[in-house]
Parts: structure tokens; sequence; C-alpha cells
């Protein structure tokens, strides 16, 4: 008898199968499990990119996969080496996005191969509405840290905000355009930080120190593109050292579609990708982790429900100019978040964000967004962007609106909808970022801050969150929907409210939780 | 629409053929042999005429006996109008496909039995067209006899003078046929489908330019004796005479297509673009790219860069060409007063071409820029320079926008 089906392999997945299998448990996940063929470029960027002649099939795509994404996609969609993570995931599933960028993962470790590595842990403030005392996650949280290996840690202003420094390494050094602004943040931070804008090292699950079977980042800088080091987490690692556990087995090329519960047992009835055969498997408890948009369907599906709401973090992004640094070399610098600041928002609340280095994206990115005809864009940029730094803004889940139906062919769609107020909320911090780094020595470039169209941030949640007494379209502290026994969801389907900050690690910490507590209480 | 095709496995009837099928049509074939992208294939021979197959709704009968051979014309004349009035009993469409050699009185039988079927057909409210010079695609029919000619020869006649021609290239044939079907408009007098009249010199040096490879030797010939010869052995030999399609050559009577083209709602390609083997999207798509890649990078474009176009064009944007006027083509710069928005499919090209000129060695340096001295004073210099040259560009599109407003076909993206 299988004790523990998990269907899905990414953060959520692998972090309820951990205490699973650790205590011996016939374990089985469930997953499509495609991998990628094009190989991420081996080396520094800047090298790569200046010598060698074949770039079309990592930049572009042997069947020019860059191409085909809509022009306002964001660049990892565009990314070739990341095609493999998103293909084929709306059709297998059936789900679409009207006015919605709804995405997901058929592949093995699930998002979490295209991921930003934002790690943070939610405090208990930010807990407050979930159905279980916050002190429950501490230990969760400290588990997930330590198993991905998470590096940032420095005594600055964000230190308690990430809250996850104990478990921390060194940070990612930072270019010397952040280390510019962190000097000049240090002399001005007084003011700022009345002016409730604060700022520190990202933290993220990025390797500094060595682990098995993976190096640190040596700063190649193409994180956009994936690390040929596996410096940067995916929940993929976690499969592959779970699946030398004579107890876990692993079963790709299955898609589920429904559950079932019956007499002491719980069924996953889906198809095998391959054939499109119908198969199912058997066991005591189901875990649910197939990611938000998946989950929510195939929970819609078996407990026939109609509609469910659904968050997702709003987004912007904008471009900084540093003028003492025009003309500057490019710098082969870390590609994700360096610095991160939070900014506390007009109707309370905040706005978490980050700043990336531009020096390992490629340029026509940028091109396209340019009030400039592209021969004289390019002229632009080639002065200009060494000189820039890109940063993005995320704004809490409660000023999105969106709702998941089903319509008449049975796919189910996305409505994207965000909230009325958002839009004083995003003028409000566009024009107290650009003044909080105009103070930091960097302009934020006229008509570069852009909001991200709903979804646009794949930080998909809430859909049928924890409370304390659910119904059938909510979930126990346990994420079971209400009048179900033995099926969890683990995933971001089941947070209870959806912070600005990362909440990838959240996720994970409460995967671990519900798994630990119904090993050690419910079975 | 479910056409019969009579003469399917010939030049034209092959392209017919799949022009209709790809325009979603139903087809059956008829023909001696197989035709393969036919949906159905039946045998037809003018010996032993078929029965019209159940169902069609247009005939478009093809087929005809090129080789000059004696005796077999009443037989395909009765073929032709046994065919027409079948269909025409069945309440279907008839189009004959004749020549522009068909006269009363032409000096070829081919010319005269072309004329006779026409005259009949007419009479029975059917189509008829008479193609130019079919020329392009695969190397068949006339168009085959001169190639294979003036390679095996690597002699180029130079006629003195020339007769004129109305050349057509065999895919706008077929899809001409496929819109007179569609418009299914019976006229009085067939219509001319070829484009405006060029010299047969100009034809031949055309195809022995996209199609000889290597030194072809240009021999003038004065066409009186070549008349005399031929007239006499017409005389002697009858329709035996090979020299009868040269004598029709002089005797095709030239016609302003333009209106009927106008009126079907077609444009032609021109001689040099049709010649190519890829019947000249290709090389101007590869014109384009050249263009596209010196306008972003200021560079010509590598070979490398310019297939790789063509293949994205091909794989995602349906194959055709924008259609930039040849100043664009000649000075890429110009490209800036029409690099704005509102022409979608010119910025999914140009978008296209940037993003794939940045993925190369050079495309890192044009993006990125280099190292050197006084960084920024050169950055902040260069900064102005851009600045300036938008400004003189947006200045300039009035004046660029007279040379060339982007055609209605090309400013939606097509699908892909």
């Amino acid at each position: 008898m299988i004790d523990l089906i998990v269907v899905g392999s990414g953060p959520a997945g692998v972090s309820a199968a951990w205490p699973w299998v650790l205590a011996g448990k016939q374990v089985v996940m469930l997953d499509v499990g495609v991998d990628g063929d094009v190989s991420v470029p081996a080396g520094s960027y800047i090298d790569v990119r200046r010598n060698t002649i074949e770039q079309q099939a990592w930049m572009v795509g042997r069947t020019f996969h860059s191409l085909r994404a809509g022009a306002n996609a964001s660049p990892k969609l565009r990314t070739p080496t990341l095609a493999y993570v998103f293909d084929g995931f709306n059709d297998a599933n059936k789900i679409y996005g009207q006015n919605f960028t709804a995405l997901g993962s058929l592949a093995a470790g699930g998002l979490s191969n295209a991921w930003g590595c934002g790690v943070a842990a939610w405090d208990e403030h930010e807990l407050a509405a979930f159905p279980f005392d916050a002190k429950a996650m501490h230990h969760s949280y400290a588990e997930v840290a330590k198993r991905i290996g998470i590096s940032g840690a420095a005594q600055d202003d964000l230190a308690g905000y990430f809250g996850v420094d104990d478990w921390s390494d060194l940070p990612v050094p930072m270019d010397r355009m952040h280390k510019y602004i962190v000097q000049r943040y240090q002399a001005n931070s007084k003011g700022l930080r009345a002016g409730d804008f604060r700022m520190g090292r990202s933290r993220v699950a990025v390797l500094t120190r060595e682990r098995a079977g993976r190096s640190t980042c040596d700063l190649s800088g193409t994180c956009l593109w994936g690390c040929h080091r596996r410096a940067l987490y995916t929940a993929k690692f976690d499969l592959e050292a779970l699946r030398r556990h004579a107890n876990f087995r692993y079963v790709p090329n299955f898609k589920a579609d429904r559950f079932a519960e019956q007499q002491g047992a719980v069924t996953v009835l889906g198809t095998a990708m391959d054939t499109g055969e119908p198969r199912q498997f058997s066991g005591s408890r189901l875990m649910m982790a197939a990611g938000t948009l998946a989950t929510t369907r195939i929970a819609m599906e078996s407990l026939d429900l109609s509609c469910l709401p659904l968050q997702s973090s709003p987004m912007a992004a904008f471009l900084l100019w540093l003028p003492s640094f025009l003309g500057s070399p490019r710098e082969a610098s870390f590609g994700l978040g360096q610095l991160s600041f939070v900014l506390a928002l007009p109707s309370g609340g905040e706005a978490f964000g980050s700043t990336f280095s531009t020096a390992g994206l490629p340029v026509s990115e940028f091109v396209r967004h340019l009030p400039f005809r592209r021969r004289f864009g390019i002229d632009v940029l080639k002065s200009l962007l060494s000189s820039c730094v890109v940063g993005n803004v995320f704004f809490p889940g409660r000023f999105s609106r969106h709702e998941a139906t089903f319509d008449a062919c049975r796919g189910l769609v996305v409505h994207g909808v965000h909230a009325g107020e958002l839009g004083d909320e995003v003028a409000a911090a566009h024009k107290k970022l650009a003044l909080a780094y105009r103070r930091l020595g960097a302009w934020m470039l006229p008509g570069s801050f852009t909001v991200g169209s709903p979804g646009a941030d794949l930080h998909y949640a809430c859909s049928m969150p924890m409370v304390e007494t659910p119904d059938r379209r909510q979930t126990d502290s346990l994420g079971r929907p209400g009048g179900v026994g033995r099926v969890h969801i683990v995933d971001g389907t089941v947070l209870s409210v959806l912070q600005a900050k990362s909440h990838t690690l959240t996720i994970m910490a409460n995967a671990d939780r519900i798994a630990k507590e119904v090993l050690l209480h419910v079975d | 629409m479910r056409i019969f095709v009579t003469g399917a496995s010939g030049y034209v009837g092959r392209y017919l053929v799949r022009a209709a099928t790809g325009a979603g049509h139903h087809v059956i074939a008829g023909s001696r042999t197989r035709a393969l992208d036919a949906s159905d294939w039946i045998p037809y021979d003018f010996a032993s005429p078929v029965k019209l197959p159940l169902g069609v709704t247009h005939v478009v009968h093809l087929a005809a006996d090129t080789s000059g051979k004696e005796g077999g014309e009443a037989i395909e004349v009765r073929a032709a109008i046994d065919l027409a009035r079948a269909t025409v009993d069945a309440g279907a469409v008839f189009l004959f496909v004749s020549s522009q050699s068909a006269q009363p009185n032409a000096p070829s039988t081919y010319g005269r039995k072309k004329w006779t079927i026409e005259q009949a057909v007419i009479s029975m409210g059917c189509l008829v067209v008479r193609p130019g010079q079919v020329f392009g695609g695969r190397e068949e029919g006339l168009f085959g006899k001169l190639v294979r000619g003036l390679r095996r020869f690597r002699i180029m006649p130079w006629l003195l003078p020339s007769p004129k021609v109305q050349p057509i290239h065999v895919e706008d044939c077929a899809s001409g046929i496929i819109r007179m079907l569609e418009h299914g408009v019976p006229s009085e007098r067939p219509l001319v489908l070829a484009s405006a009249p060029v010299t047969f010199n100009a034809m031949l040096q055309s195809m022995a330019h996209a199609r000889v490879r290597g030194l072809t030797w240009i021999v003038p010939v004065p066409v009186m004796p070549i008349r005399l010869v031929s007239s006499l052995a017409g005389w002697l030999l009858g329709d035996r005479s090979p020299l009868g399609r040269v004598q029709s050559l002089f005797a095709i009577p030239l016609a302003d297509t333009a209106p009927d083209l106008a009126g079907l709602g077609i444009e032609l390609r021109s001689l040099e673009d049709g010649m190519s083997r890829s019947g000249g999207h290709r090389r101007r798509l590869l014109c384009e790219a050249a263009a596209f890649h010196r306008y972003l990078m200021k560079a010509p474009a590598t070979s490398g860069f310019s297939r790789t176009y063509v293949r994205v064009i091909e794989a995602l944007r349906g194959g055709a060409c924008l259609g930039l006027p040849q100043a664009f083509i000649a000075c890429p710069g110009l490209i800036a007063a029409i690099d704005v928005n509102g022409y979608d499919e010119l910025r999914w090209r140009l978008d296209a071409a940037t993003t794939m000129a940045e993925a190369s060695p050079a495309g890192y340096k044009r993006f990125n820029g280099v190292a050197g001295p006084w960084p920024w004073t050169r950055a902040a210099l260069a900064l102005v320079a851009a600045v300036a040259g938008e400004c003189l560009a947006r200045l300039g599109r009035p004046l660029v926008q007279v040379i060339w407003r982007l055609p209605k076909s090309a400013s939606g993206a097509p699908g892909s």
C-alpha cells in the first residue's frame, strides 16, 4: 500500500515528500516530469557572448522560441533554455487566461526552474490570517532553508524583514553600481527610513558555500538562462535526492486530472502523457502540489466546484540610471536580486522589490520598450545600459480580484482583474521609489515604470485558502478542503493571504509543516 | 469548391492542384499519371474520356497535347467540348485553359485547336483563360525546354528584333485560375492572365541569369531569316515542323491585361523574382534581411543572419516579404522613418531581427559597446548623437512616407 501520493515535483511537492520519505513511509510522486534539451551556456555570460559564434541556439532557440512569445511577455518566457518549463502546460491542463497570464509547468521541478530565487520568512503578523500558530512555521522555515541552501545574511535594515539570516550564508558579491547604492543608502538611511523606504541585501536561494553536487555562484551572470554550476536552487535537486531513497518512487509521464476518496483510501485519476491512456494510483493519503493553477483545476474538478477566487501579486518593473557610471564597461555580475527594498504603502501594508544588474540580460529586451526607433534605441542602450540597474516591485495579493471558472468546453479560464485602488497604490509607490532612488544617486528613467498585466508575476495563490472552519471552497490548517479527509493541498493554492514579500519559502515551509503534522498527529 | 482538374500532372496542373488543395478545396485530379497533391485521382485521357465525377462544382480543363504530333486534334477538341457540355449539364462551372496563341489562322495546329475549343465553350457560357508565357518553378513545359536548352548549349540567342511575350509565373497562373473560379462570372471573351509585354530576349536573359550557372554566350540572331526558314518548313512539313512554336511566338497578339488582373484582384510577381528557384520570395526576403541588418547593426548582414531571417519568416510569418521599395533596400537608414508604431508586421520583423542580430559576438559589440578612453565623454556624445538621429528620423518621416506607404497586407500579422 502506498502511504503517500504526492502530485507534482515542484518546491511544495518535494517539501511535502521529504518528511514522509525520511520517516520510512512508501511515497509515490506523480509528475509529468518533462526536461529541457537546450543547454545553458557554460562560463561567464560576457565571455560567451563576446567569443562564441554559436549563440542562436540558446538566445533565440532552434525553433525560434524567443520570437514566438509575445512582445510583452517576460524575458523568461522568451528564453530558449527555459522553454520546457512552460511548454504544453495550458493545453495539457486546459487552463487559459483572460486578461491574465496563466502559466504553469509540466517540468520536473516545476516553476522553480525559472524562479527568481527570492526567499523570506513571513512573520507572525504576516501569518496572522493563517489558522494555526505562526510558531509552527518556524521549524519548517529552518528545515527548508537549510535543505535548499540560501545566502544573503547581512546586518542590514532588512535582516528582520526577511527573517532567514539564521540559516543563510554570506551574500553573493554585489556589482559596483549596487555597492554604490548601498554606500549612498548608508549615508542617507535615516531620511529614507522616515520616508518608509528600507533597503538591504536580497536573500536568495543561491549558494555561496559548496554543497554536495552543487557549486557556488561564480558571478557568471547567466542566471536568466539557468546555472550550469547548479548554484541556483530548483526543486529538481531535491527530486534527485529523493530518488536515492528506496521508499520513494517517482512516476513521470503522469498528468493528474482528479482525485476521489473512498473507504480509507484516496485515488488519483489521470492520464499517461505518452499514450493518452487513463491511469490511476491509490494510497492512504494524497498531497496535491501541482502548482496553484493546476491544483485549483484538479480540486474544482474533483469537488465539483464551478468558480474560485484567485490572487497574484501585481507587479511593476522600472529602470534606474546611475549617471556617475555612464560609460562604465560591462561587469560580470550576479543576475538575480542584489538589493531588495520594502516600501510602506499608503493604505497600509508593504510593497517589496529588488534591483538587478542588466549585464546578463539581452539588450533587445529593452530596445522594444524604448521610445526610440530601433537603430537609435540600440545606440542609446549601448551607451546607457551599462550604467543602469533594473528593478521590480510587488504589491500584496489583496489588490488582485482574479476568478477561475469553467467554460463551456470544461477549460478553466482565469479572468484577471486588478483592484481599482491598485492604481493609487502603484502611483504612490512609483513616486516614492523615484524619490528614494534619486537620493541614492539613481534616476528612474521616465516612462520606464511599467505595470505588468494581471498574473504576469506568476505568484498565483489563495484559491482555496486555509481557514479555521472551511467549506468546500476552502481548506483547514492541514490543507484539507471542507468535508475531505485524506487529501491535503500543500502548494500556493492554500495560502490564507498573499503578501508582497517572496512567498515560495512560505509555500515550502507550509508543505513541510502539513506533511509533518499529518505524519505525527493524524496517521 | 470540389474541382476536377484535367492535365493535373502537367506543368501548370501540378501547381494548380497544390494551390487549390492549399486553399482548402477538394481536388479530383484527372491525368494519365497520378497527381500526388490532389485529394483524389482518376485516370484521364482524350482517347477514353471519363464521366464527370459526382458532386464536382468546377472543372478546369488543362489537358492539351503539346507534342505537335499529327492526327490527335479532332479527338482533343471533341473531348474538351464533351467535357464542357457534361459540366454545364451538371450545373457546374467549366473553365478552359487556352493559350495566347489561339487564333483562327494561327500558324500552329496548337493555336488553331485552342481557338476552336474556345469558340465552342464560350457559346456554352463557360470561362476561358489565356495564360501568357508561363515560367518559373519546376523546369517543365516550354519554360523547362528553354532552360535546359540554355544550360546545354551555353548560347543565348539574341533575336533582332526581339518579339514580345507576356510572361506569368506558374504559381501566379494557378492562383489566377482559382480566383477566376471563385468569381465564376463568364465573359464573352477569353481573359488573358499575363503581365505586361517584355521582349523575348529579356525573358531569356533573366532565365539564364537565374537558372544557368556559368557563362552563356550571347549570339545575335537576325529574325528575318529564321521566319523565312520556319515559314518554309511549315509549308513543306506542315505541323511536323519543329519550328512551329517559334513561328507562333511571332504571331502572339499582345493584350492589355491590367484591367482583368485588377478585376481579379491579383498582383503578378516580376520576371526577376519569379525566375529564382524559390519563386522570388527567398531572394526578396534575403534583401529584406540585409536591409534590416544594416539598419540595426550598421554593418552588412552575414549570410548566417540572412538565412536564419528567411527561415524565421517562413516558419512564423507565412513566408511573404514586406515589399520594401528599392530605396529602403539600397539605403537602409531610411527605415528609421517608418520604424514606428502602427506597422505591426514591420515592428514584429524588426524586433525579431534585433533579437537575432544581438545573438552573435558582433551583436554583443554593437549592443554593449567596447571599452575605450574617456568612457563618460564618449558615452555622453554617443547619447547626444542617438537623440539627434532620432529627431532627424522623426522630421524625415513625412518625406519618406511619400516613397512608401506600407501595403495593407503587410500591416497586420499574417497567420503564423
